[in-house]
């Protein structure tokens, strides 16, 4: 199997995870009547560049290294922690899931936070980026094999997905005539999406397009590999299968054309209404065929503040 | 109820077989499944598809079937109204839907199961 | 109408669906056996009312976002097919009525179809 499909599953994997299976628990907080003095043997000690600051079990700040360093370099001879930290700082649920909360690192380029728990609102861990790396691995090894977990590790693929989260690839392989399968890459991409956050609409345009690309691979085509690229502002689906191709695009595109054979439309298919969906569901569409070789179908979605609402058209290609 | 009074009634476009509106219809079938229409539908009845290719006319000999009705504004293919000439089978058409001409059909009287 | 309602209607026998997802209510139908023509609706109908029996009826509603489904003429439903619709929280019933009947009868209670869209 290409590394490409397993990356898939670890996507899957992550979509999964919560912040309460990946975060530190037993979490070093300091008071914040403590002194920057004793916070600087804290952080040595402990081998930590931050920490929260809690009074009680209520969390009211976050200090850090940088909070220090600011600190030594002042003239001050002593001060409180209360009065360096960061109040009201950012903060995740132990419930969110761990894909959001990757989000959040990347907006604001922290490299800590602070976990509470959605009801009480109280302190219950936290979490680093370092914490989610490690947590996405312990999950792996039940999942996957030594060797391929060592494979991972020495592609630096962790490291890779944090820092990249903001473009994900998701990867699948279709096989030709496979009938129980055939639809499922595309149902599944959807339940990813959506736990993404991404608008509904925008979800279901995509669903379709690549429902009914996956469906004409598996019924038309040998084999096709399927990937979306998700960044901030489009969605880009490419679907590349090896089988007869199509002669006519521009006619394949006709609402109602057809090449379908009786067992085909036996299946539910051969409307001739699957192009014309994919092109009424995006915003571009590029078509290519080979006869005897493939096709190559690219969707892409815009999905910044000014994307189509559902319902307009979308079309052109 | 004659093909002419559904047509008339439910404003039917025809494709084919303007000649042979005299013939009466009892029941409907809705179906895009060719076996589905051989292996199920009443002879004489009245085919309800968005199919419009030249084999429906293949079926409706074989169940010597009223008139074919295509849903949703899709027009029979060249190949299927030469066909549909040849062996004297009624084409009709609509912009309905599947789901509301079958419901107006009923409600006419035309029966199903 | 709830769903309860249509399985009366229909005298269908639910293969999948909580009690309470039963009083769920639908107002709007994709009928037919073509499933890139249910794709193609601009509103998301309530319920798929269709003699296609395999998994592509459970993945076109999934993809489709269309929430309980009806197979018609008894067609057999494989136990794959029940298992998906519970993954997916779809409800799932057979009716031995026609399309032709079911359509008539669903139409009479005030189920209509969604815009196809322009
Ligand atoms: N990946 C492909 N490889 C080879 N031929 C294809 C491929 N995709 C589409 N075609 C050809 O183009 C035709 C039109 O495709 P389209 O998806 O629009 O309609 P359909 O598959 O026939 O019916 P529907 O999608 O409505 O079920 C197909 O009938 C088939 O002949
Ligand atoms: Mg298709």
């Amino acid at each position: 199997m290409a590394l490409t499909a397993k990356f898939v599953k670890t996507q899957e994997l992550l979509f999964e995870l919560r912040v309460a299976d990946v975060m530190r628990r037993d979490v070093i907080t300091v008071r914040p009547d403590q002194t920057m003095t004793e916070l600087r043997r804290i952080l040595r000690d402990h081998r930590i560049s931050g920490t929260p600051v809690a009074a009680g079990d209520e969390l009211v700040g976050m200090i850090t290294i940088a909070d220090l360093i600011a600190f030594l370099n002042s003239d001050e001879e002593e001060a409180l922690i209360g009065d360096k930290m960061t109040a009201n700082p950012d903060s995740l649920f132990s419930d969110q899931l761990l894909v959001h909360a990757i989000q959040q690192f990347d907006a604001t380029r922290f490299g800590r936070f602070p976990v509470l728990d959605p009801r009480s609102r109280k302190l219950v861990g936290i979490l680093t980026k370092g914490l989610i790396i490690e947590g996405m691995l312990r999950a792996m090894e039940q999942a996957f094999q030594e060797e391929e977990i060592r494979q991972y590790r020495a592609s630096h693929i962790f490291e890779d997905m944090v820092a990249e989260y903001k473009e994900i690839y998701l990867t699948y392989e279709l096989v030709g005539r496979d009938f129980d399968r055939a639809g499922k890459a595309s149902t599944q991409m959807k339940r990813n999406l959506k736990r993404l956050g991404i608008r509904p609409d925008i979800i279901h345009r995509l669903a379709v397009a690549s429902y009914e690309a996956e469906m004409n691979t598996v019924l038309y085509a040998e084999s096709g590999v399927m990937e979306f690229r998700i960044a901030p502002e489009e969605i880009v689906m490419r679907l590349r299968d090896r089988g007869p191709g199509i002669a006519d695009v521009e006619k394949a595109k006709q609402p109602g054309y057809s090449g379908a054979p009786e067992w085909v439309r036996e299946m539910g298919f051969g409307a001739g209404m699957g192009i014309p969906n994919i092109i009424k569901c995006a915003d571009r569409i590029d078509l290519q065929s080979t006869v005897g070789v493939g096709t190559t179908l690219s969707v892409r979605i815009f999905t910044g503040a000014g994307a189509n609402r559902a319902g307009d058209e979308g079309g052109g290609t | 109820m004659t093909l002419r009074e559904i047509v008339e009634k439910l404003d039917l476009q025809v494709h084919a077989g303007a000649g042979r509106m005299e013939v009466t219809v009892a029941r409907g079938y809705m179906s895009d499944m060719l076996s589905d229409v051989i292996g199920n539908a009443p002879i004489g009845g009245l085919w309800i598809t968005m199919q419009k290719h030249k084999n429906v006319v293949a079926v409706a000999v074989m169940k010597s079937l009223a008139a074919i009705v295509l849903v949703q504004g899709r027009v029979p293919e060249e190949d299927t109204l030469r066909a549909a000439e040849e062996e004297e089978v009624v084409i009709l058409g609509t912009t309905m839907s599947a789901f509301a001409l079958a419901a107006r059909l009923h409600d006419l009287g035309i029966a199903g199961d | 109408m709830t769903l309860r309602e249509v399985v009366e209607e229909l005298s269908a026998e639910v293969l999948h669906g909580a009690e309470e997802e039963l009083n769920g209510t639908v107002a709007t139908v994709a009928a037919g056996d073509l499933m890139s023509d249910v794709l193609t609706r601009a509103t998301i109908a309530d319920l798929l009312v269709t003699g296609l029996s395999n998994m592509q009826t459970i993945r076109t509603a999934t993809v489709a976002g269309i929430k309980s489904i009806v197979i018609v003429r008894g067609k057999p439903v494989s136990p794959q097919m029940i298992d998906l619709a519970r993954e997916e929280d779809l409800v799932l019933m057979v009716t031995g009525m026609k399309l032709f009947e079911a359509a008539g009868r669903l139409w009479a209670r005030g189920l209509r179809t969604g815009e196809t869209r322009a």
